[in-house]
């Protein structure tokens, strides 16, 4: 229990518990009146003195009533509050985690479900008469309003329970951006915000929560102290990056698999590479057996070890894991490792293995050997150069199904297209690779390099963890006076240079390009170095493909599919069921929410995308270590556990003691003085 | 002498001469005035009695220890030179030839002393103890006067402050009256030992002695009733409290009080508490029975009324019932 205003009671006790005790022992002002004789009264007196001992005590039992009425009355004053589980103010929003990282079993059953029941018990303890009531919003990837403002607790307490898992990455900002009007909405009651999460979220500091007080509930983790509350560690805050960084999570009991890729041999396309990636986020060191199954059957075990969570960064231990097999056909396989821990979602992951196949590439370019070099070292099967003059002049359809050119080199089609200093009029119908150039898209140009921009330029920044950018070093690229890509909603920044971004990516209606502001011409010794081809062997698979490596395909919870597919509709079973309409011959799949093997009638979707293996791989997510604080708006928010949420006044049980006192001690006087 | 009986048309005419209430309930009319008409005729039925057989000093009304001159026989004695020759029995002395003296009964009369309290204390209470002991005074000093009793009324309170002496017969009633009537609480606290010693000092006939106060003395009572306790007294003490004495709390003293005395002026304080009234009760009751027993031990008659008692019932029936009255 703590006080809000100590100062004022003590005060008020330095001054009024003096006071009644010396009016106590000040002479009783008393009526004067006569009587016959004071003979009978003083020999009363002096016998009720004699007989009765406690004489003394009895009447300083007024007194100390009288004090215990004055110290209700003062603890009253001093404001007292203590923690309460769940507490509404007048307008309350509950943020439910329910991401990837929320489906561990720490808290049992799940995470989840222990922020529902947190989030049932501030239900519970919203008033009524709360002018607004309670919004319910559960987020992942995507944020969700399961349940608008409104005071009817029954449907908050239905929307709660209705609330499904996800194994999404977390994304709290649009939940935030949703909810911001709401927060600064002028002239209306306090709003309180809730965020019942395991901690493992990441918010804009340009997000305005006005006069809303955040809560970080935290679930799941140790036990936090009791009387951790808001009042200690306000919102207003500023979020210390020392403290910050000193502010090393809990270890948590997981091993995940983080990483998976596959990719074929370019000189022998039926053997197959298996990358994996483990992450140990427990404070011992994690041995496992690591199994590979090939369409459902073992066919290597690997046993490994990945070290514990560094005590003095709190980096959680990593490890690697290499298998290498024989897959002359298409073939799903699937990792998984044999440590019980508290994340199943990563303990497995899949990958459908496709046919090798060897791309086909147009390269669009006024004339670039050393490009035209590279892409063939890449290991594609063919390479078909190109003048732009002679692109523009066929069809665009004809160039991805075949047919383009009557000879019999034309009658294949191309499965990427190399733009170099080119850019088409019309936007191509095949995933592209574009040099110093982009697609005709709203929004997407490059700007020349400005004044200050002239010169060379290190790449400064990249995505290394993009599939694109795997294992691409680019320290000690530098680039002749790039231009600067402009980017519309969508695309990705790959790579960044002093004057801006210089690599992206984007997808539009289910095709992907990737380009540069420059040109090899301009990137001086890249070609030269190791990691050009590397990005070459990356990004033409990558595209050609369709998947995220050469010749593996998985997809993450909360990403969409697009499905060839006949008939009406496409329906795939697995951790969830999804269904599509099918409209010419596609289907677009809504977004996986659980990780897991999706599985369609095989009769209605294209060959090798019966069996959709959606995996976690997720760094973020499967670090389920409880975060002791979130940075919100740039502030940073300490952790209450569910259990201590909110801070409830109660001088008025105080009062109420008073009063009863007061009235113990009247009913003492008045039987004392009762004749 | 036989008795001489008051008649009603005396009684009334005295009355209103004293300007008396004539009406029958005693005292109900004028809460101040001493007797009714009608009260008094009917104490004209009563007589004062001692329990002793006391000499007094002229012929009165009452038979005498000693033998004297009066119509009623008592006995015969043989006579011897010297005797009075008119008191022998010539007709004896013809039959048995013997002188032999006829022996008369002596009748003498009774001295009723009334030793009223006037202390500042007796003027508390609701009715005033003062106006109730003026009343038995006056009752008890107008039956002993139609009885030609020789009757003392003295006011005391530190000492004696005033005294009627020797009354005798109807024509000092209007003055036993007017002085009971004048009579006033006085200033100085009641002392009870040096009012008996001083009573006893003048008056030095043997008689009833009849004392009204209500003995909220601080000084010693045994004392003062040592000076009382004589073969010359046949004592009849009359103890009066008020309602307010008795039961204080139930007659308004409630609360935290100063208690200041009426006489010496001393401030007592309390706070009135069912436990402390139980006390005070319980010493009122020790106080009285304390009273009681000095009475007893020197053979006087101990009576304690409340000022809340009829007066009439007071004097009619229980100082009948005491043996004072008969």
């Amino acid at each position: 229990m703590t006080f809000l205003a100590p100062f004022a009671a003590a005060i008020a006790a330095a001054v009024f518990i003096p006071a009644l005790v010396a009016l106590y022992f000040l002479k009783l002002r008393r009526r004067i009146v006569e009587v016959s004789s004071t003979l009978l009264w003083r020999k009363a007196v002096q016998d009720m003195e004699v007989n009765a001992p406690l004489q003394r005590l009895r009447r300083n039992l007024l007194l100390l009533l009288q004090l215990l009425i004055l110290l209700a009355l003062l603890f009253a004053l001093a404001r007292p509050t203590y923690q309460q589980a769940g507490k509404a103010g007048q307008r309350m929003v509950i943020l439910i985690d329910r991401s990837g990282s929320m489906n561990a079993t720490d808290a049992a059953p799940t995470r989840l479900e222990a922020a529902k029941l947190a989030a049932l018990k501030l239900v519970d303890d919203l008033p009524t008469t709360a002018p607004g009531g309670a919004m319910v919003v559960a987020f992942a990837q995507r944020t969700q309003v399961v349940q608008p403002f409104t005071t009817d607790a029954g449907l908050l307490r239905a929307a709660i329970r209705a609330i499904e898992p996800t194994d999404e990455p977390t994304r709290l900002e649009p939940a935030l951006r949703l909810i911001e009007p709401v927060a600064n909405q002028p002239d209306a009651p306090p709003l309180d915000l809730y965020l019942l999460s395991d901690g493992r979220v990441q918010a804009g500091t340009d997000f305005k929560i006005g006069n809303a007080q955040f809560h970080f509930v935290r679930i799941g983790g140790p036990a936090l102290p009791t009387g951790t509350g808001l009042a200690a560690t306000p919102v207003s805050a500023p979020a210390s990056s020392a403290s910050s960084a000193a502010a090393i999570p809990a270890p948590a009991d997981n091993v995940g698999i983080v990483g998976l890729a596959a990719r074929r041999d370019f000189r022998k396309p039926e053997a197959v590479q298996i990358l994996v990636s483990l992450a140990n986020f427990g404070s011992d060191r994690a041995d496992l057996n690591l199994t590979l199954r090939v369409d459902g059957s073992p066919r290597h075990v690997i046993h490994t070890f990945i070290p514990a969570v560094s005590s003095s960064t709190g980096e959680p231990g990593t490890q690697s894991a290499q298998f290498e097999l024989d897959l002359p056909g298409a073939a799903n396989v699937e990792v998984s490792h044999d440590r019980p821990d508290m994340l199943p979602a990563d303990d497995r992951a899949g990958l459908l293995i496709a046919e090798p196949r060897q791309l086909r590439v147009l390269l669009v370019s006024p004339g670039n050997g050393f490009l035209e070099q590279a892409i063939k070292a890449a290991g594609v099967r063919r390479v078909v150069a190109m003048q732009p003059g002679d692109y523009e002049r066929r069809d665009p359809q004809l160039l991805r199904r075949g047919g383009w050119d009557p000879s019999p080199m034309g009658a294949e089609g191309f499965d990427v297209i190399v733009f170099d200093r080119f850019s088409p009029k019309s936007r191509p119908p095949i995933d592209a690779l574009f040099f110093a150039s982009t697609p005709p898209a709203p929004g997407l140009k490059i700007l020349p390099p400005s004044s200050q921009s002239l010169g060379t330029q290190p790449v400064l920044d990249w995505r290394r963890d993009h599939a694109l950018l795997r294992y691409v070093e680019m320290q000690d690229v530098t680039i002749e006076s790039p231009g600067r890509l402009v980017l519309p909603d969508g695309a990705e920044v790959l790579a960044t240079c002093q004057s801006g971004p210089v690599m992206g990516m984007m997808t539009i209606d289910n095709q992907r390009f990737v380009f540069t502001s420059f040109d090899l011409a301009q990137a001086r010794t890249w070609p030269m170095q190791v990691s050009f081809p590397v990005f070459m062997s990356n990004t033409l698979p990558w595209l050609g493909l369709g998947g995220q490596g050469e010749a593996g395909r998985g997809f993450r919870p909360g990403e969409t599919a697009v499905i060839t597919a006949s008939g009406s509709e496409v329906v795939y079973r697995g951790p969830t069921s999804l269904k599509a309409p099918v409209a010419q011959g596609r289907a677009v799949l809504p977004p996986f929410p659980r990780a897991g093997v999706y599985l369609a009638d095989h009769s209605r979707v294209a060959p090798a995308w019966d069996r959709l293996p959606v995996n976690l791989l997720s760094l973020e997510e499967s670090d389920i270590r409880p975060a002791p604080d979130v940075h919100v708006a740039g502030q940073a928010v300490a952790a209450v556990s569910a259990e201590t949420t909110t801070r409830r006044e109660v001088w008025r049980w105080f009062a109420w003691a008073a009063l009863g006192v007061m009235l113990v001690e009247w009913l003492i006087y008045t039987r004392r003085m009762h004749i | 002498m036989p008795p001489t009986l008051v008649t009603a048309w005396d009684a009334t005419a005295m009355a209103e001469r004293l300007g008396a209430q004539p009406a029958s309930t005693g005292v109900a009319s004028d809460p101040d005035a001493l007797l009714t008409g009608d009260f008094m005729r009917r104490l004209d039925q009563l007589d004062v009695l001692s329990r002793k057989i006391l000499a007094g000093k002229l012929k009165g009304e009452r038979r005498s220890k000693m033998r004297g001159q009066s119509v009623e026989f008592a006995d015969y004695r043989q006579y011897v030179a010297g005797d009075d020759l008119r008191h022998i029995d010539w007709n004896l002395y013809a039959r048995l030839d013997k002188l032999f003296l006829r022996l008369f009964m002596e009748e003498e009369d009774l001295a009723l002393s009334v030793l009223l309290d006037v202390s500042k204390s007796m003027r508390y209470g609701q009715p005033d103890k003062l106006l109730c002991g003026k009343r038995l005074a006056a009752a008890l000093a107008y039956i002993g006067l139609v009885n030609y009793n020789r009757v003392n009324v003295c006011a005391f309170a530190d000492t004696i402050v005033g005294h009627l002496p020797n009354l005798r017969g109807r024509r000092p009633v209007p003055q036993v009256f007017d002085f009971l009537d004048g009579l006033q609480p006085a200033s100085a606290a009641g002392d009870l030992a040096a009012s008996a010693r001083r009573f006893a000092m003048t008056v030095k006939g043997k008689g009833i002695v009849v004392l009204i106060s209500d003995f909220l003395d601080k000084g010693d009572l045994a004392s003062a009733l040592r000076y009382l306790a004589s073969d010359r007294y046949d004592v009849y003490v009359l103890q009066i409290l008020s309602p307010q004495e008795i039961d204080p709390a139930a007659n308004g003293l409630v609360g935290d009080l100063a208690l200041r005395d009426l006489e010496d002026r001393q401030t007592t304080e309390v706070s009135i508490t069912p436990a402390l009234m139980k006390r005070y009760k319980a010493t009122l009751e020790a106080f009285c029975q304390g009273i009681r027993e000095q009475c007893m031990r020197r053979d006087m008659m101990y009576m304690l009324s409340d000022t809340s008692v009829p007066f009439e019932a007071m004097v009619l029936r229980y100082l009948r019932e005491r043996g004072l009255l008969g």
